[in-house]
């Protein structure tokens, strides 16, 4: 009988994967993000919000995660972004090999910001790195104010929350006070954004935040 | 919903040291999961009977041990 110590994270592959595309975005200077939250979230209509916003400042690339549709890349394709649809056939996230490929298909010479629209999937996703320098997670209102305590993964590695579809929030029953003590209580140094894609509030205060993050990481800051 | 590829990579770490260590079948592996993992032991180990038939890892028990943050280690493997 033989007794083997491995003590090695059963997802080293993965994180092997996300080390390669980190090294590749790190060399040029390319600010990523991984856009994750539930089906029906926001995570589309906040990239497009993003985009107007971003698109003429910065050279940006999306990469689309979708399970079997081309619907979201299609609509950034029309904003005239450079974006790549990865279909995961069922698959509840996206990987780091999958991300790689993708890449290969990214002109990243001229390249300032990544986006990463993950799988709409609140549990899977916060698992697996993929090579982003930041979690961004889109949860919205209307998907009521307990979700923080009930997905904590996702609330914990996220470095950014975008409280989405403020606008709504009156004809809800959204406790916000609870929600902040929650998510605090989770992840005390996460950004906080309360907008509305519908309204355009909060949106400018989210895309000067992720601009400055940007600038930060062309200067190698 | 993701455990079928954590299983998976799972057994390939485990096959890649059968074969360096020159071993022919699989007793025991240890796994040690956070509990601020997403991971649900249930789907675990019905992954890991439906992805090890026919395989060295055929007859191996799996025990896991429970942790509290976030790890998703696999600790060590038994076999002869």
């Amino acid at each position: 009988m033989k007794n083997i110590v491995i003590e090695k994270s059963i997802l080293k592959n993965n994180d092997e994967s996300a080390a390669r595309n980190r090294n590749i975005l790190n060399d040029k200077g390319i600010y990523a993000i991984n856009l994750i939250g539930s089906p029906g979230a926001g995570k589309t209509s906040v990239l497009e919000q993003i985009i107007c916003n971003i698109k003429e400042k910065s050279h940006m690339a999306v990469i689309e995660g979708d399970l079997y549709t081309t619907k979201d890349a299609e609509k950034i394709e029309r904003q005239g972004v450079n974006v790549v649809q990865l279909n995961t056939e069922g698959a509840c996230h996206l990987d780091a090999t999958m991300v790689g490929q993708a890449l290969e298909n990214i002109d990243t010479d001229d390249l300032d910001f990544l986006v990463i629209e993950n799988v709409g999937n609140l549990v899977c996703p916060a698992e697996f790195d993929l090579c982003e320098d930041s979690k961004v997670l889109v949860m919205s209102v209307t998907e009521g104010h307990d979700k923080p305590l009930k997905y904590p993964a996702m609330f914990q590695k996220a470095e950014t929350l975008i409280l989405n579809k403020i606008d709504l929030i009156k004809y809800t029953n959204f406790d916000i006070d609870e929600f902040y003590k929650d998510v605090r209580s989770l992840n005390f140094n996460i950004h906080i954004f309360e907008i509305s894609c519908t309204t355009g509030e909060g949106v400018q205060e989210l895309c000067n935040y992720l601009q400055e993050k940007i600038a930060r990481k062309k200067s190698g800051r | 919903m993701h455990e079928v590829s954590v299983v998976s990579d799972m057994l390939n770490i485990v096959y890649e040291n059968a074969e360096s260590h020159n071993i022919k079948s699989i007793n025991k592996i240890v796994l040690r999961i956070g509990e601020f993992t997403c991971i649900n032991e249930g789907s675990i180990r019905f992954a890991f009977e439906c992805l090890c038939k026919d395989t060295i890892c055929e007859n191996a028990l799996l025990e896991v041990d429970r942790a509290t943050g976030d790890e998703l280690i696999i600790e060590r493997i038994e076999g002869e």
